[in-house]
């Protein structure tokens, strides 16, 4: 009987890591392969629709200050959104005429 | 459950209860331990087909977050009326295109651009059940320009353009009852055909007893040309046939381009009890329609003009508007004045699929009684027309020697063959419904190689390009007609389910199981590449010729003709244009034709009215699209956008005001201004 006993346990346990091995096959090296480097809206390529916000500035070269500030404020993917969005737009120019203190404070 | 689990868990059972053991078993137990556990390790590699899906299958079947699938799944929706589209391999539903019924969530069937696309004869139908999706080609390859769906119920083909994903075109069958054999093309989209699955009275002789089936019943094939520019449909002629009931058909291609086969069962032309009735002869036939030679009797003026009545329905992407015109006559030949043109061919028993392979050289027949699997040589065929080796006529129309034309027969395939579908490596797939599997078999040969269970009572088949020159292959799908246990229960209606399976090695293996909308009939699946390229993400504003078109907030009005009132409106993010309006009364009919003016990828915008009997509007960017609504009673009604299309969405709403007959409030309208002039 004790022999039997041992075989039964020793069938459960062999169910228990049969189970966590092929678990194991099945989904790992999927996740880590597949898993897409994933960007937001600003990422979406589409050359048919109006441009938005961001793109218009990134289009323009008298507004480079406003969209590094942008992107140094990580403001770019939110601009990218379903709006609408009112942006007063400074030019370089005029972000020129801060003084170099203010914008380091 | 195998039969070796079986063993296992009553061995495990008996452990526990050893009390329970019989002396006789208790001598054997330890030896059935011994061989129990040895088994039980084999069933710790992936398991086998017949049990369940390969261990790898997750990674298989896994398109991870943000990427594309490999091909598109084009599936009918059955019952629905309408054609889903899939992801494959990931099983994941992108889009329901609506066609022969209405859609109150897209407004397909209640707006009044798309009303027209389901006018027929019998006037606005909102419902049919589509079997069959067949997509474009040129050369017998893919072209991924239009798909194509057949209405079962009212006779009917319908267009989709796939740049658009929408229902673009569809026309109605006349001498037709039950649309089944369709809707089927040849090589080049040169022709779409239309099989009736009835025979039924012609249209010009209708009023007949039934039991005179045999006189007064005939069947007819359509075939509709397709032009290469436009796609535009039309009927080019049809061929008057015996009464028996067309079920499936295939182009020839290749060096059988120029012909079409069709299945027909019933060819002991019964019109009661046809399970009892229809099943007699041992053989029924498929046709053979040598269809190069009928546009040489059509051009010859060999084809009867018949009177007849159906409409043609064509949506306009300019005006964003469909028109429903009424045609009243069709060119008929008969197989009797035209010679050389249509054989049957012997074919057992009850014939269901009828299918070419790659090559155009094999016409597989599917007799959902049969006990073998025929395949029709087109060489042979050709030499046993030349050599008039016929066994008889059948109602005129001879028949060909069953022996003369066979390449031969897949001995013992499985019970009730269906389908069949085709890999690029001289492999056909078939599918069973009695016996609910997949069967593999090779074309040369016609030896079985493989089988697989499905999940269960399979009915049509998909390999990617499996009905083209060109298979794109990799996957089988089965289309199931049972579920039962498959899903987590939903009470007595179940969902109906489709089960991929990778045919890249030698065994066929289930790595995905996914639910369908409505019954899924036929399908096809088409490499993404070919058609997400050209896949429109806006309607252009300045091409936008709807006659009701505000082109922008300046252009938005509210006109009064007689009881009519007009409302031009724009829609853009985050408001409509006019959102206040007054002057409406009780008896007036109020036309919404709102103008979405977004220009922005996935940005439509929704409309609805509190109270309007129809749906809602769901407009693209650059689209216009119109509600009618009549008020039922006097007061101020809601109106607002049904998409969320951006962060002030909530807020993108307004009101119509309804007063009594007779009232003198002024019309007017107004957004961003409390008018006060209007009151009281």
């Amino acid at each position: 009987m004790k022999a039997k006993k041992i075989l039964a346990i020793m069938l459960i346990s062999g169910l228990i890591s049969c189970n966590q091995s092929s678990n194991e096959n099945a989904s790992q090296p999927a996740l880590e392969e597949n898993t897409a480097q994933m960007g937001g809206q600003e990422a979406v390529v589409d050359d048919e629709s109006q441009k938005d916000v961001v793109k218009i500035a990134v289009g323009s070269p008298d507004h480079t200050t406003l969209v590094s500030a942008l992107k140094q404020a990580e403001y770019v993917n939110d601009l990218s959104n379903a709006g609408p969005f009112t942006v007063f737009a400074p030019t370089n120019e005029a972000f020129n005429k801060i003084p170099k203190e203010t914008w380091m404070t | 459950m195998t039969e070796l689990n079986k063993m296992l868990i009553n061995n495990i059972i008996k452990i526990k209860h050893p009390k329970h053991m019989s002396v006789k078993l208790k001598k054997v137990m330890p030896y059935a331990i011994v061989i129990s556990a040895s088994l039980y390790l084999q069933s710790c590699k992936p398991k086998n087909v017949t049990s369940a899906t390969s261990g790898d299958a997750a990674f298989k079947s896994y398109v991870a977050p943000g990427k594309y699938d490999e091909f598109y799944n084009f599936v009918s929706g059955g019952f629905s009326g309408q054609m889903s589209v899939y992801g494959l391999p990931s099983g994941r539903l992108f889009r329901v295109i609506p066609v022969f019924s209405v859609d109150p969530e897209k407004g397909y069937g209640f707006n009044d651009e798309t009303k027209p696309m389901l006018n027929t004869s019998h006037g606005f139908v909102p419902w049919d059940d589509l079997h069959h999706p067949a997509l474009s080609t040129t050369d017998g390859i893919h072209d991924g320009r239009w798909a194509f769906g057949n209405a079962n119920n009212t006779p009917r083909i319908a267009r989709i353009d796939l740049k658009t994903f929408r229902t673009v075109e569809i026309i109605e069958i006349p001498n037709s009852g039950g649309n089944h054999s369709s809707p089927f093309i040849t090589e080049n989209t040169e022709y779409v055909v239309a099989g009736t699955r009835f025979s039924v009275p012609m249209d010009n002789n209708t009023d007949v007893p039934i039991n005179t089936y045999k006189e007064n019943f005939r069947g007819t094939v359509s075939f509709i040309n397709v032009d290469k520019e436009s796609g535009k449909m039309g009927i080019a002629f049809q061929i008057l046939l015996p009464g028996v009931n067309f079920d499936l058909a295939r182009a020839g291609k290749g060096k059988s381009h120029g012909w079409f086969f069709f299945s027909c069962y019933n060819s002991e032309r019964a019109n009661t009890l046809l399970e009892v009735n229809s099943t007699q002869k041992d053989k029924d036939f498929v046709m053979a329609v040598n269809w190069k030679k009928a546009e040489e009797f059509v051009k010859a003026g060999k084809a009867e003009k018949r009177s007849v009545a159906y409409t043609h329905n064509i949506y306009n992407e300019k005006t964003h508007s469909a028109i429903s015109t009424l045609e009243k006559e069709v060119l008929m030949l008969d197989p009797k004045e035209c010679p050389d043109m249509v054989y049957f061919m012997p074919c057992p028993k009850s014939p269901h699929g009828c299918d070419t392979d790659p090559t155009g050289e094999y016409i597989v027949g599917s007799g959902k009684l049969a006990a073998v699997i025929p395949v029709f040589s087109f060489t042979k065929i050709q030499e046993a027309i030349a050599a008039k080796n016929f066994d008889g006529a059948y109602e005129g129309i001879p028949v060909l020697k069953y022996d003369a034309v066979l390449h031969g027969e897949v001995k013992k395939p499985g019970l009730g063959p269906l389908h069949t579908e085709f890999d690029a490596d001289g492999n056909a797939y078939t599918s069973f419904f009695v016996s609910s599997e997949i069967v593999k078999w090779k074309l040369s040969d016609l030896s079985v190689v493989d089988r697989v269970p499905t999940y269960y009572s399979v009915g049509h088949l998909c390999v990617p390009g499996g009905p083209t020159k060109k298979p794109w292959g990799k996957y089988v799908i089965a289309y199931n007609k049972i579920t039962k246990d498959r899903y987590l229960p939903t009470g007595p209606e179940l969902t109906q389910s489709a089960q991929l399976y990778d045919i890249s090695g030698e065994k066929m293996k289930l790595i995905l199981d996914f639910p369908t909308i409505g019954e899924p009939h036929y399908a096809e699946a088409i490499p993404a590449e070919v058609l997400m390229k050209n896949s429109a993400k806006i309607y252009k504003i300045e091409e936008n010729q709807h006659p009701y078109l505000a082109k922008g907030e300046k252009e938005a009005k509210v006109e009064r003709k007689g009881n009519e009132v007009h409302v031009y409106m724009t829609s853009i993010r985050s408001h409509f244009v006019p959102d206040n309006i007054e002057g409406v009364k009780m008896g007036d009919v109020v036309y919404f034709h709102v103008t979405n003016l977004e220009q922005d990828w996935d940005v439509p915008h929704g409309f609805a009215v509190k109270g309007a009997n129809n749906a809602e509007l769901l407009i693209m960017p650059g689209e216009t699209q119109t509600l009618v609504w009549k008020p039922d009673r006097v007061g101020v009604f809601p109106m607002y956008c049904t998409d969320f299309c951006s962060a002030l969405h909530q807020e993108m709403q307004g009101y119509i005001r309804i007063s009594p007959t007779g009232s003198n409030i002024p019309l007017s309208f107004s957004t961003g201004t409390n008018k006060p002039a209007s009151t009281p």
